[in-house]
């Protein structure tokens, strides 16, 4: 409920900001499944990957296929699409990257590859599902009783799965990364491609094993995205700037960051949102990405320079 | 004269790969020359479009002054975007120029009293008024010209005047600077010059002609909306530069015509099987691959050398 002020301006309730609160952390779980394979790609390879978020697209359509174009359970897509994006992910390292960086390619070069694989993706896409906005065949207007009538909060069945998939997803990330020696591996590149190298990391195997990761976590992000809203062809790449604000925003590089600056982000949209429009959500990211940059330019956590 | 009286599809065709042209040439300024990686050029475009279509159209301003007026707006604002951007190492830099002009997309579609939102606003005087008393008075003498034929030779006469005055100022002291400190800023500092202000000098002139390429645009179209700023205008402004090879001027108006006027404008007249919007994804396809293609095998581009790319990237 909204009053309005005796200056014109609208007060926000108290349920209306628990209500933007829970919703960010909705929001905040999609961005950092997002937006920690974006950073883990950085990290690695030191390649800002413009396609990332069409490969987010391209879970979202993934879980289409299965849920609405086959009529098969939506849990399904759950596993399908990371599958099939981080299959395409790893596809572009073989096909893509690895030739590009034995030309000795410099940043210029890289990044307008990356757009460039991002163009086709995007609207091989749009050939194939065509341009219109899709919903999945669920019923997503469900939602949890107890949060309505004990909080007076709506919480939607696929937002709390949202949720709860997240954090799962990306708690194992974290062990993933802090436990096992491919974890070891990724961070170790990350820090020092020489040293890794030289201290015995096999350096392509992780890469090959970091695309499958960012690929899968993506995938996993535009099947929830898709569930919770809708999905259109251009999704991810309305999506990417957002993504890397998160990325920005946490330290590019570190996982942790980027899931810190996914909260972050979330957050300030959802209670922004509250006094000014909402369409000016995106606008809002991006706001907040270039403060940053300019009077924290290294993020929350971030070890990259961001600076000359 | 005969030739001007019906000049049918192509004659649109060739009026939007003048503009292209126009467009990349201040990209070649920026980035082949200046090393400043500006994914955000759409943003000087549409602020060429809409800040001379309300100049002229709501504040009476004139053709030729409301011109003026969007360039040197768009060149300002170039400059207080570098005062931040031009900190930020290489990737940042292309992320937050792209993310300025994204922002400026959506204040396009937000700000309904001066824009007209996603509905779009129009730009009716030069094809209105203008074309037509020109028309009229050609009529007089007896010469029958096409409704497209003068903004196809203003165009024109703009990409020579825009590319002439680009290729002798990058010839001039200052373009040779400007190139110094794209190769290695910290000698030209060392020497007392103020590297920050050639870049953002190189960003303004760009954004100038960028503008420029806006308001013939908004000529061209006659009415226009905020999906014409999408950063894959930006984009195929890159395939452009890069098959013309960075640096090169005259390079960039053949590409123009080759890349926008022939494979993008022209191949709409080609009869396929598929639908309009797969036909129009099959193009964006095309786009796609072949940026990556000339990535993968020809980085200096069809003209360019390998070290104006090398140079670009430091």
């Amino acid at each position: 409920m909204v009053v309005s002020g005796s200056n014109g301006y609208t007060i926000p309730q108290m349920d209306e900001l628990a209500q933007a609160a829970l919703n960010s952390l909705t929001t905040g779980s999609i961005y950092a499944l997002a937006a920690v394979g974006l950073t883990l790609v950085y990290g690695v390879l030191r390649l800002t990957n413009f396609a990332h978020g069409d490969m987010l697209t391209l879970g979202a359509y993934v879980g289409y296929a299965i849920n609405v174009q086959w009529n098969l359970p939506i849990a399904l897509a759950f596993l399908v699409a990371p599958l099939v994006v981080g299959a395409f992910a790893v596809s572009t390292e073989f096909v893509v990257w690895r030739p590009l960086r034995r030309t000795g390619a410099g940043l210029l070069q890289k990044l307008l590859m990356a757009i460039g694989l991002a163009l086709v993706l995007r609207y091989a896409i749009q050939f194939v599902w065509g341009g219109d906005r899709s919903f999945y065949d669920i019923d997503n207007t469900g939602t949890v009783d107890w949060m309505r009538s004990a909080l007076g909060l709506t919480l939607g069945y696929y937002d709390l799965l949202a949720l709860v998939l997240g954090v799962v997803v990306l708690v194992a990330v974290g062990l993933l990364l802090a436990r096992t020696l491919l974890g070891t591996s990724m961070r170790a590149l990350s820090d020092d491609v020489d040293l890794a190298e030289s201290s015995g990391v096999d350096s392509n195997r992780t890469i090959v094993w970091t695309w499958a990761l960012s690929g899968a976590l993506v995938g996993i992000g535009g099947v929830l995205f898709a569930a919770t809203s809708n999905v259109y062809p251009t999704l991810g790449w309305d999506l990417l700037l957002t993504i890397f604000a998160c990325v920005i925003v946490g330290g590019i590089g570190s996982a942790y960051g980027a899931l810190a600056g996914s909260y972050v982000i979330a957050f300030s949209q959802e209670f922004l949102v509250l006094w000014v429009d909402g369409s000016y959500k995106t606008t809002i990211g991006f706001v907040i990405m270039i403060i940053v940059l300019l009077v924290r330019p290294n993020g929350i956590l971030g070890k990259g320079r961001a600076v000359n | 004269m005969e030739l001007l009286a019906e000049i049918g599809p192509w004659g649109a065709a060739l009026t939007v790969a003048g503009i292209y042209a126009i467009f990349a040439i201040g990209l070649q300024v920026q980035v082949g020359h200046g090393g400043v990686d500006n994914f955000g050029q759409v943003a000087f475009f549409l602020i060429g479009a809409y800040a001379s279509a309300i100049l002229i159209e709501r504040h009476d301003a004139g053709l030729v002054v409301g011109t003026l007026a969007a360039m040197a707006i768009a060149a300002v604002a170039a400059v207080i975007v570098s005062i931040p951007a031009l900190r930020l190492r290489g990737d940042f830099l292309a992320i937050s120029v792209l993310a300025f002009g994204e922002i400026l997309r959506n204040v396009a579609i937000n700000e309904r009293e001066l824009t007209n939102g996603s509905a779009g606003i129009d730009s009716l005087e030069f094809r209105v008024t203008f074309v037509r008393e020109l028309r009229r008075t050609l009529r007089e003498d007896g010469i029958e010209i096409d409704r497209v034929a003068p903004l196809l030779i203003l165009t024109w006469i703009i990409v020579v005047v825009v590319a002439l005055a680009s290729w002798l100022l990058l010839r001039t002291p200052w373009g040779r600077v400007l190139r110094a400190v794209r190769e290695d800023d910290a000698a030209v500092r060392a020497l007392g010059k103020n590297a920050f202000a050639y870049k953002a000098q190189a960003m303004a002139i760009g954004a100038a002609w960028g503008a420029l390429a806006g308001v013939l645009y908004s000529w061209h179209q006659v009415h226009f909306s905020p999906t014409s700023f999408e950063p894959i205008v930006t984009f195929t402004g890159f395939i452009i530069i890069i098959a013309a090879g960075l640096g090169s001027i005259w390079g960039t108006v053949l590409m123009a015509v080759l890349v926008q006027g022939v494979l993008i404008q022209g191949s709409r007249y080609i009869d396929t099987p598929l639908t309009n919007a797969q036909e129009a994804s099959l193009r964006y396809m095309l786009i796609g691959v072949a940026l990556m293609l000339m990535m993968r095998f020809r980085p200096q581009g069809l003209f360019g050398s390998r070290e104006e790319l090398a140079a670009a990237d430091e």
